[in-house]
């Protein structure tokens, strides 16, 4: 019953919307706002003004073609990560689980390489990162299972194995890619990089991620239900089995989805849900949509940043790595009092 | 309590009721258990609308198991289960949550959930698809704090709270849920003295109110503090429903404890008289010696009779 006053939500939604905006003028072409909103103008209403040859194209090319994909997919996989992330330590009961421990980033991206070892068409691939997500996922819950020790820890435990095992096998296929074309693209693709994304990797990602958030928000309620274990859980009405299946599903999709665009980017499920925790409470009802806003918010900082840095872009999966782990210990240390 | 449309008889039976249909709970032939291991053995009992019943037992002797089958958490492996003269089998479980509310030791979730949001999580089964709460629903879960008297801690975050503070909360939760029966599973059994007795009280109040519970218990104090009957288990099977006085007694806790102990009724405040049980020190069984009780339990304990890790207490 408690809720996060309402201008912590509006200041939430408030800044990712300020920060997709800011996004715009970052980058090595200048734009700014002048330049943006004539942009925006001839691209509805002035159709000649950037046609190709004409003196407004570039400008339309890098708003429409680069800055906008780049920036609303960074931001859907930011949230994804952290949706995902948030739904599954509820369900699990488990403050340390997110998509990369659990070992769907490691599956899904050993699903994507095995796609683009084969040469797959385009649209199979995160099909094929989905297929390798749900299966390191499965057997990740399944070894937490099998091992009667603190369930807790199992199921971390079962995560890092099946992730050695599912890299182990992205190496293999790093080994047999082709050296002179495929390797380097899987690497820098493995890497967590965004900047070769373009509208094409949007129109894949954008239906399976919004069925995915979907899925997740219509079981935001029975997470709060399932944080206190499956017995209560089912007395208090739930049908457990069905929302396990669809919470794993949905959040496997959203990890799976979100690597076969854009590489493992690592840290944001398992830092971002307890940011937005801290700020809006463990409710899901709130603490969904927070995590969400804050995931895509930070992941999009931290892409400006990548941009900004230096001539060369840093792969974004290292610099959430850098500012994660540190930010991890932070919120660790002053949640876990809640927790005993 | 009895339900507003019945009008109760002289003989206390509501008239619109048709006889098969008086026990708030009727349990017939109830076995339970896990595959390939059956724990209860096929058990009867009833329970009165506003009845406060106990179960009492030694560890493994099915009690547990008998509660979770009720709710539906365990499937049964035979008999029925009859819920105001509807049968549970089958029911869904957010039908089944709108029959039993589960009241279980508290077990801290692993986030800093307040009180408020803890207790309204009882009124799930009443929600729509998008689980959107409504003024009645925060309304009922006002009521059940305002009940136990701990309206105070809505605010509170549920994971600071006491062990007696956290088990009122959970009570609180199930008294949102509105279900006919309240069902426990020794909601005491970490609690200090004192918060026992808190607990206790409460719930001997609840009951006072027209509440229905069915109640396990380890210990026959609470079983004569709270209870109106008490249902004795041993090995699977009931082996005596009645009073409490009636049932707990030097017999029966020989029977299912393997020690010795008195009871008595003493005069209390207020010139009241109530049941005593008192183990006798140093008799764990008359003339029997610590060396025979060993050499008696190895025994028992054949491979067929270990129970699964983890699994102690059913």
């Amino acid at each position: 019953m408690t809720k996060a006053p309402p201008l912590v939500k509006i200041g939430l939604a408030l800044t990712l919307v300020v920060l997709f905006f800011l996004s715009f003028f970052l980058g090595r072409y200048s734009v700014d706002p002048i330049t943006l909103l004539q942009g925006l103008f001839n691209h509805f209403f002035n159709p000649a003004a950037v046609a190709s040859g004409s003196s407004g194209y570039a400008l339309d090319h890098v708003i429409f073609n680069i800055r906008l994909p780049r920036i609303l997919l960074v931001i859907l996989v930011g949230a994804a990560l952290a949706s995902a992330g948030a739904s599954l330590q509820g369900m699990f009961r488990n403050p340390l689980v997110s998509p990369d421990l659990l070992g769907a980033s490691a599956g899904a991206s050993l699903g994507a390489c095995v796609s683009m070892l084969l040469g797959l068409p385009t649209w199979a691939l995160p099909l094929c990162a989905f297929a390798g997500g749900l299966i390191a996922v499965a057997a990740a819950v399944w070894f937490g299972r099998m091992v009667r020790y603190d369930p807790t820890l199992s199921l971390v435990l079962g995560g890092i194995l099946i992730s050695t095992l599912f890299q182990a096998g992205v190496s293999l296929t790093k080994y047999l890619a082709d050296p002179t074309d495929q390797l380097p693209n899987l690497t820098f693709w493995l890497m967590g990089g965004v900047s070769q994304v373009g509208q094409r990797d949007l129109v894949i990602a954008i239906i399976p991620l919004l069925l995915g958030f979907v899925v997740l928000f219509l079981q935001s309620w029975k997470l709060n239900v399932m944080s206190f274990g499956d017995e209560e859980a089912q007395a208090m009405g739930v049908n457990v089995r069905r929302t396990r299946v669809l919470v794993i599903l949905a959040s496997t999709l959203l990890a799976s989805i979100s690597v076969a665009v854009s590489g493992i980017i690592g840290w944001i499920g398992l830092v971002i849900p307890h940011f937005a925790r801290a700020i809006v409470g463990p409710n899901y009802k709130a603490l969904l949509p927070a995590s969400l806003l804050i995931g895509g918010s930070f992941l999009l900082v931290v892409d400006d940043v990548a941009r900004l840095v230096s001539a060369v872009e840093v792969p974004v999966g290292i610099l959430t790595a850098i500012v994660g782990v540190p930010f991890f210990i932070v919120i660790f240390r002053r949640n876990m009092k809640g927790w005993s | 309590m009895v339900a507003p449309h019945q009008v109760i008889q002289e003989g206390g039976h509501p008239i619109d009721c048709p006889p098969e249909q008086l026990p708030l709970l009727r349990v017939r032939g109830l076995k339970a258990g896990y595959r390939k291991h059956e724990i209860v053995h096929g058990i009867d009992f009833e329970l009165d609308q506003g009845e406060f019943v106990c179960i009492i037992g030694a560890n493994g002797c099915g009690k547990t198991t008998t509660l979770k089958t009720l709710l539906g958490l365990l499937p049964k492996l035979a008999g029925t289960v009859k819920v105001a003269g509807q049968d549970t089998a089958g029911m869904p479980a957010r039908e089944l949550a709108r029959q039993f509310a589960y009241i279980p030791q508290a077990s801290p979730p692993p986030f800093p959930f307040t009180v408020g949001d803890v207790v309204i999580l009882g009124r799930t089964p009443y929600l729509n698809r998008l689980s959107q709460v409504s003024a009645a629903d925060r309304e009922a879960a006002r009521t059940a704090l305002a009940t136990l008297g701990i309206e105070a801690l809505i605010e509170r975050t549920y994971t600071h709270l006491s062990g007696g503070q956290r088990q009122l909360v959970l009570i609180a939760r199930a008294l949102a849920q509105s279900a006919k029966l309240l069902v426990m599973d020794e909601p005491t059994a970490s609690l200090d003295f004192g918060n026992q007795q808190t607990v206790l009280t409460r719930l001997r109040d609840l009951a006072d109110l027209g509440t229905s519970v069915l109640m396990v218990t380890h210990d026959p104090a609470h079983a004569f503090f709270c209870a109106d009957r008490v249902i004795v288990m041993d090995a699977g099977l009931i082996v005596a429903d009645g009073a409490p006085g009636d049932v707990i007694t030097t017999q029966t806790m020989r029977q299912i404890y393997d020690i010795e102990v008195e009871v008595k009724r003493v005069t209390v405040a207020d010139g009241q008289r109530e049941h005593v049980c008192i183990p006798i020190r140093g008799h764990l069984r008359e003339a029997q010696t610590a060396g025979e009780i060993a050499r008696d339990k190895v025994q028992k304990a054949s491979p067929d009779t270990v129970l699964p890790q983890g699994k102690e207490d059913r």
